[in-house]
């Protein structure tokens, strides 16, 4: 009769104690690691040669799922941190640690516009590592952004996106689409007046576009204005269905780099364009086993420990006021990967600048294999796409910029000087300063006798600064910019600030150049307990 | 150098025996140096190697029975033994065309399955360094495996080619491998931790006046209900609000504040106070409680469960709170009560009659 155990136990009757015990580790091992034994893993871990035949090594990966999609080896020269500097291992792990934090602060929200904002303060400030996570979230998002471009970048510009790598430069084209859409829809998640408008404003570009737009806008929000449906719809999108295909696509992205066609050598070295030394030690062969293992593993712990760091003392993000459908904020702009977007909308229609033109622009990037079909893929013979590249980040650096607030939408100087330091939106400098400091009085930046103490002093003395350089200025129509500000005690918690900004300025239509003194007045209030130092 | 084929291997091989052979022999052949990084090897003449190889295995197969009989008894076998014999090991290039008596075919024939028989049992023999006793009987071991350790100035030990060595791992630690294993436990360490962290984010923080957190009612004289009156109900707390002074079952005095729990210790339902029996019942299945809390009648197994008051003086420090039994608490008039729904007691079992 078969017990089972019984092998096991005559085993420690036939072999002794010390080899049983070793044999069943060792086979467990193997069970584990897909046939590598303990001998093995430490000639692995010792960098030494396989103790075994067959190379238990290439075994592990076939009948392993978890190694079977690396390739056997990867050639020296495509290791190089130079020729790819590791922006697609990147990417693909910040993909991995942006569904791993989203996953978990899954826990706490809920995609309704009554509850959203409310889950984030309750993420922010009572849930354990909820500010963490979220932060992590954020910065793995924008990250990613940065990544995926720049290794869209990098492929560009070393060629290799030529035969017999289109296929490949399609779908991850594509995949750059996917990370835009994705940020794009978990922007909209806190329902804070950043989302709520950032999205209005996109989800309105598809409004724009010819024949169909009217139909997208209505599928994207659910009904005219962003509400409910549209909260949820954003989620389902961002939540499940481009994280699937995401990861259809980075899986036929990925799989044929590894199986069909392996990361490039640097242009150079494939041409014949090298030393020989330096071709043959390009050509070299690496294992994935232990080498490549351990060198990604190095890079993702430096990458996740980077942004602990960055999140633990650097980086915030951002959470404003709820959304308010009746009210847009002063600047309000697109997220910084979409600037260049929202630059263009500033030059004319918005069918044209806004559907047209982005479409052409990456339907130009999905053919690039096609409009440079040449073999070679060294700089020198592709003068004219290389320039076209340089020409095309430049545009593109152009465009954000003027996407900013500071191009072609700034409000009244003196709006924007009371914006400066105490913005609709977000912190700014009076507001960090701590309730005890903001003492009673009235001062005026034109006689620094009255200029008050401390913390409160230096931000006076930078409005002060402002003022000036803002009648400085030649063609705003500002002139004797001074500024006033008044602290009075409101309530036994409550301080009130009364800031005003007096200038003289030429009236509109008026034919002499007599100036004419104005005032603007904006008032705010101040809680003992305010804490705006959590979210800034 | 460019990887070599298994031909060239070979070839190259048997072109050095052969000159070896015929330095023995007397001819005067220049020692090739070994190649420098780069050099390409020069061209094997592989016609006059084989013929050369040819010639010394015509000879050495007519030595080797008594060779190997020789090497049985670790005797010196006769020189000049120029080259490996093919039963050594690896080798795999057949012996030479010249006649082979009977006997050496046949005890070729034998060593080679010897051989083979090795070979499934799983043990690849390094050739010329281990006679294999648990396969086949092999009347002749390899013969070069005791001749070899013999300082046999003129014979070249058995070539090898890159056998694993299963027991070759050095016992000494070296720098990667240890380096190797602190990084694992790092990573280990880290995954660790982010599983904690995980469990830490996703256990529930309950606020002040949510259920599951703490209740602040006020001070004592102004919120308890009178000594022994009907309890006073807190809906989003889930609890009555009771003063007693009065006597447990047994006889045990009951003075002081309960909160107690508004679920009914039987199967969930809210039971409901009664004036006109002055306790608590049950409107499910009927389980019955005094006004202390205590198991009257009823399917219930224990009496009702109670949360954990804490009496606070005027600066916010606890002076008092409810024991581990959940008896009553003592509190004073001016003591701010806060009932904390996260710590919960369980009535006792003891009275329940059996």
């Amino acid at each position: 009769m078969d017990i089972p155990g019984m092998g096991f136990v005559n085993n420690l009757f036939e072999k002794g104690v010390k080899q049983t015990v070793s044999d069943k580790i060792d086979e467990t091992t193997r069970a584990v690691l897909a046939g590598i034994g303990v001998k093995e893993t430490r000639a692995l871990l010792r960098g030494e040669a396989p103790t075994e035949k067959p190379n238990p090594r290439y075994r592990a990966q076939v009948k392993s799922f978890m190694l079977h999609i690396r390739p056997k080896f990867y050639q020296e020269g495509s290791t190089w941190f130079t020729h790819t500097f590791r922006l697609g291992m990147l990417s693909t792990l910040l993909f991995v640690i942006e569904t791993i934090t989203g996953l978990i602060l899954m826990v706490y929200y809920t995609p309704a516009p009554e509850i959203a904002y409310f889950d984030m303060l309750n993420i922010l400030s009572n849930v354990n590592y909820g500010k963490f996570m979220r932060d992590m979230h954020r910065l793995g998002a924008e990250l990613m952004v940065i990544f995926v471009t720049l290794h869209m970048v990098r492929v560009y510009f070393t060629g290799s996106y030529k035969h017999p790598r289109q296929f490949t430069w399609l779908t991850g084209v594509v995949l750059l689409l996917l990370t835009l859409f994705l940020s794009f829809s978990g922007y909209l998640l806190p329902w804070d007046q950043l989302a709520f408008w950032a999205v209005t404003i996109g989800t309105s570009m598809a409004d724009a576009a010819p024949l169909v737009g009217y139909q997208a806008n209505l599928i994207l929000r659910g009904s005219q204005d962003i509400g409910a449906g549209g909260l949820l719809r954003f989620y389902l999108l961002h939540v499940l269905l481009l994280p699937l295909v995401a990861i259809i696509f980075i899986s036929v992205h990925y799989y044929k780099v590894a199986r069909e066609h392996s990361i490039s050598l640097p242009a150079a070295i494939e041409e014949g364009e090298a030393p020989p030394a330096k071709v043959a030690a390009a050509k070299r062969k690496i294992d994935i086993l232990p080498d490549l293992l351990t060198s990604e593993l190095m890079w993702i712990s430096v990458v996740t420990t980077a942004m602990i760091v960055a999140v633990s003392f650097f980086y915030s993000a951002a959470l404003e006021h709820h959304a308010d459908p009746l009210k847009t904020p002063l600047h309000t702009t697109a997220p910084w990967y979409f600037l260049w977007l929202q630059g263009m909308l500033k030059l004319g229609d918005k069918t044209w600048w806004g559907v047209i033109i982005p479409t052409i622009i990456f339907l130009i990037l999905f053919a690039v294999p096609y409009i440079d079909p040449g073999p070679s893929r060294l700089a020198k013979n592709r003068k004219a796409g290389v320039t076209v590249g340089i020409l095309t980040s430049i545009v593109i650096v152009v465009l954000s910029f003027m996407g900013t607030g500071l191009w072609g939408v700034a409000a009244p100087p003196a709006v924007e000087l009371v914006q400066e330091f105490i913005p609709e939106e977000g912190v700014g400098l009076i507001r960090e300063i701590p309730y005890e400091e903001m003492f009673i009085g009235q001062y005026h930046t034109d006689d620094p006798n009255t200029w008050p103490a401390g913390e409160l002093g230096l931000v006076f003395s930078e409005m002060a600064e402002a003022a000036h350089r803002e009648s400085e200025k030649a063609d705003n129509n500002f002139f004797e910019g001074k500024m006033m500000m008044e602290i009075e005690q409101w309530s036994p918690v409550l301080k009130r600030l009364t800031i005003t900004v007096l200038w003289e300025e030429i009236p509109e239509g008026s034919t002499t150049n007599e100036r004419v003194e104005n005032s603007y007045k904006k008032i705010f209030f101040f809680h003992e307990n305010a804490n705006y130092r959590l979210l800034e | 150098m460019a990887r070599r084929t298994p031909e060239e291997i070979l070839a190259q091989r048997d072109a050095w025996m052969a000159r070896k052979a015929a330095r023995e022999a007397g001819e005067d052949i220049p020692i090739i140096p070994p190649l420098k990084p780069g050099e390409e090897p020069p061209e094997v003449d592989t016609a006059a190697a084989e013929a050369a190889v040819e010639t010394v295995e015509s000879e050495e197969a007519v030595s080797e029975p008594a060779e190997r009989e020789a090497a049985e008894e670790a005797a010196p076998a006769p020189e000049p033994q120029p080259a490996q014999p093919p039963s050594g090991g690896g080798a795999p290039k057949p012996p030479a065309s010249g006649p082979r008596s009977p006997e050496e075919v046949l005890a070729q024939r034998e060593a080679w399955m010897a051989r083979k028989a090795a070979k499934a049992a799983g043990v690849e023999p390094p050739p010329a360094l281990k006679p294999e006793p648990a396969a086949a009987p092999k009347p002749a071991a390899p013969p070069a495996a005791p001749a070899a350790p013999k300082p046999r100035a003129a014979t070249p030990a058995p070539r090898k080619r890159e056998e694993p060595k299963p027991d070759a791992v050095d016992p000494n630690i070296t720098r990667r491998e240890l380096l190797n294993y602190a990084w694992l436990a790092s990573i280990g360490l880290f995954a660790a931790q982010t599983v904690g962290l995980s469990l830490w984010f996703a256990f529930p923080n309950f606020l002040q006046g949510q259920f599951g957190g703490e209740f602040p009612i006020g001070s004592a004289s102004s919120v308890l209900p009178e000594v022994n009156a009907r309890p006073i109900p807190f809906t989003d707390g889930k609890f009555w609000l009771i003063n007693l002074d009065t006597e447990g079952p047994a006889g045990e005095p009951r003075t002081g504040v309960l909160a107690i729990f508004k679920v009914c210790t039987h199967l969930g339902c809210l039971y409901e106070w009664v004036d006109v029996t002055f306790r608590f019942e049950c409107p499910c299945h009927g389980s019955k409680f005094a006004l202390t809390g205590d198991y009257l009648a009823g399917p219930a197994r224990r009496s009702l469960d109670r949360f954990v008051i804490k009496a606070k003086d005027a600066a916010g420090n606890i002076r008092t709170q409810t024991n581990e039994n959940g008896d009553p608490l003592i509190v004073e008039p001016d003591d701010i009560l806060v009932i904390d729904t996260g710590l919960i007691i369980q009535g006792t079992s003891d009275i329940i009659p059996a």
